[in-house]
C-alpha cells in the first residue's frame, strides 16, 4: 500500500477550496451584493441584514412612530429575522452549486419554500 | 490560504496518522515469513517421510531387537517431527491471521482518513465562500460556526479511528495469546495476582467502607478510560424475556436466556469472599471476577477486567436497565439484577441499590454484553 502523502493531500484541498472560492465569488459578481431585505406592509420600516444577519440598514417613516415603542420594536425585530432568512435563501442559490449542503446549513443559510410567508416573491421568478 | 489549509489538514489527521503509524507494517515481509514457513514446512515433512521409509525398510530386511529398538526410535523421532509440523502449521495460520487484521485495521483507518480529509476541504470551501459575504464585519461569525462544526466533525471521526485501532490492536493481541500457549496475558491473570492478592486485602482500606458495603476493589488496570462507541441496546420487546426469581420473592424479566442465567449465576455466588484477581466461583472473586465467570458459565465470555466489560450494547439511562446488564466504572464493575438492584463482588458479593458512583473511580457506563 502506497504511503499516504500528506503533503499531496493538503495541497489538493488547498486548491479545491481556492477554486471554490473564485467561482463563489464570480457567483455573487454577477448577482450583486447579497443583502436581505424586508419591510413592514404600509413601507414605514424597512430593513436591511447581511447574511448571517448583521443589521446593515433600517429605515423608520414617521408614521411608524406612532403604534407606540413596543410595538415598533417588535416590527424591528420580526422584520430582521425576516431579511435574514431572505438573505440566507439567497446565499443558498448563490452558493449550492458550490459548498456543500451541510455547510450551508451549518452557516444558517437554507432555500425558504414558495409557500413561506418570509419568502421574497417579488423578486425571484422561481 | 495554503497555511490554513496546511494546518487544518495535518492536525485533524494527527490521530489517524499516528494509527497509521502503529498499524505500519511490511506486507513483503509477512508474505516472505508466510513462504518461509511453507518451504520449512515441506522440508520437515520430506524428512518424515524419509524417516520412515527408512524403517519399513529396516523392519523388512532385518529382525532382532536391535531393529525392533531402532524402530522405536525412528518412530518417535517420526513423532516429533509430526508434532513440529503440526505447531508450524499453527504459526503459519495465525502470521496469514495476523497480517488479515492488519490490512482490515489499515482499510478502516484510511476510510476515517478519507472521510476527515473530505469534511476538511468542505469546510475550507465553505470559508472561501464566506469572504465573499458583504460587509466583511458579518464573515467572522460564519467562519467561526464552519470551523467549529469542523471540529466537532473530526473530534467524533478521531473517536471512530481510535476504535478501530484498538480493535486491531486486541485482535493482534489475541493471535499473539493463541499462539503462546492460551495463557491470559496482562497483568490481570490470576498466576500473578495470586501472589499480591493477600497483601491487597490486607491494605485495602475502602473495601464495604463508606458507601454501604459497596465498592469492590480495583478490578486491574488503571490508566485512561477508554469508553468505545458502541449501539444503543433496545428496550424489551413484546412476547420476549425469561423469568428470574430475585432473593426477596421478586419476580423479574431478564432479556435473554443467556443474561437470565447470567444473573442466577451470579446471584449463586453471594457470600462468597472477595479476592483480588480472584475467579474461583464459591471460593474468591473479584469484581470482574464475578461478572466474568457469571456470564461464561451462560456460555458468554467476556474481557477479564472491569474496564473491559464495556461490550454488547451501550444502555443509554439508568431506567432502561434490565438484569444481566453492567454498571462499568474504571476499575469496578457490578451486575444488575433487576428491581433496581445489582451483585457486585464487594466483600464478600452483595446485592446492593443500582449507584453511579465508586469511591474515587470514574464512571463509565451501563452494558448489556448480548446486546
Amino acid at each position: 500500500m502506497a504511503d499516504f502523502d500528506i503533503d499531496l493531500a493538503t495541497a489538493r484541498v488547498a486548491e479545491e477550496a481556492s477554486r471554490a472560492g473564485a467561482e463563489a465569488a464570480a457567483r455573487i459578481a454577477r448577482s450583486g451584493p447579497v443583502a436581505g431585505k424586508a419591510s413592514s406592509p404600509d413601507s414605514t420600516i424597512e430593513v436591511q441584514v447581511a447574511p448571517g444577519g448583521l443589521l446593515t440598514g433600517l429605515t423608520i417613516h414617521r408614521s411608524a412612530l406612532r403604534h407606540g415603542s413596543a410595538v415598533l420594536a417588535d416590527r424591528i425585530f420580526e422584520l430582521a429575522q425576516r431579511a435574514t432568512r431572505r438573505a440566507g435563501d439567497k446565499m443558498y442559490h448563490a452558493l449550492a452549486p458550490v459548498v456543500d449542503a451541510a455547510q450551508l446549513q451549518t452557516l444558517g443559510y437554507e432555500p425558504i419554500p414558495d409557500d413561506d410567508p418570509d419568502a421574497d416573491t417579488y423578486s425571484y421568478g422561481r | 490560504m495554503t497555511e490554513h489549509a496546511d494546518q487544518l489538514v495535518r492536525h485533524g489527521l494527527d490521530t489517524t496518522n499516528r494509527f497509521a503509524r502503529k498499524l505500519r507494517h511490511d506486507p513483503a515481509a509477512i508474505g516472505g515469513a508466510r513462504d518461509a514457513h511453507v518451504a520449512l514446512q515441506t522440508s520437515v515433512g520430506t524428512t518424515r517421510d524419509h524417516a520412515s521409509a527408512q524403517r519399513v525398510q529396516l523392519v523388512s530386511a532385518s529382525s532382532g531387537s536391535t531393529t525392533d529398538r531402532a524402530t522405536a526410535t525412528s518412530q518417535s523421532l517420526e513423532k516429533e517431527v509430526q508434532d513440529l509440523l503440526d505447531e508450524s502449521a499453527e504459526i503459519e495460520q495465525a502470521v496469514a491471521e495476523a497480517a488479515e487484521t492488519l490490512h482490515v485495521g489499515e482499510i478502516k483507518n484510511d476510510q476515517v482518513r478519507d472521510q476527515i480529509i473530505k469534511e476538511i476541504s468542505a469546510s475550507m470551501k465553505a470559508l472561501e465562500a464566506v469572504k465573499t459575504i458583504q460587509p466583511p464585519e458579518s464573515r467572522g461569525a460564519a467562519s467561526r460556526d464552519i470551523l467549529m462544526k469542523l471540529q466537532t466533525k473530526i473530534s467524533r471521526l478521531t473517536g471512530q479511528a481510535a476504535t478501530f485501532s484498538e480493535q486491531t490492536i486486541n485482535q493482534l493481541t489475541d493471535i499473539g495469546t493463541r499462539l503462546g500457549g492460551g495463557e491470559q496475558s496482562t497483568s490481570a491473570s490470576s498466576a500473578s495476582s495470586t501472589k499480591v492478592g493477600s497483601s491487597f486485602n490486607s491494605s485495602n482500606g475502602y473495601s464495604g467502607g463508606s458507601d454501604g458495603g459497596g465498592g469492590g476493589g480495583g478490578g486491574g488496570g488503571g490508566g485512561a478510560v477508554h469508553k468505545p462507541r458502541l449501539p444503543v441496546a433496545i428496550p424489551p420487546q413484546p412476547g420476549s424475556g425469561v423469568a428470574i426469581n430475585l432473593p426477596g420473592g421478586k419476580q423479574v424479566m431478564a432479556p435473554n436466556e443467556t443474561a437470565a442465567k447470567a444473573v442466577r449465576n451470579a446471584l449463586s455466588q453471594l457470600g462468597v469472599p472477595y479476592v483480588w484477581g480472584g475467579t474461583a466461583r464459591g471460593v474468591g472473586l473479584d469484581c470482574s471476577g464475578l461478572t466474568m465467570t457469571s456470564y461464561q458459565d451462560a456460555g458468554l465470555q467476556l474481557p477479564r477486567t472491569a474496564a473491559q466489560q464495556t461490550v454488547g450494547a451501550e444502555v443509554p439511562s439508568i431506567d432502561q436497565l434490565l438484569p444481566g446488564d453492567l454498571v462499568v466504572w474504571s476499575g469496578h464493575v457490578a451486575m444488575v439484577i433487576g428491581d433496581g438492584q445489582m451483585v457486585e463482588a464487594g466483600d464478600p458479593v452483595h446485592v446492593s441499590t443500582i449507584r453511579t458512583t465508586n469511591a474515587g473511580q470514574s464512571f463509565i457506563g451501563f452494558y448489556r454484553p448480548t446486546g
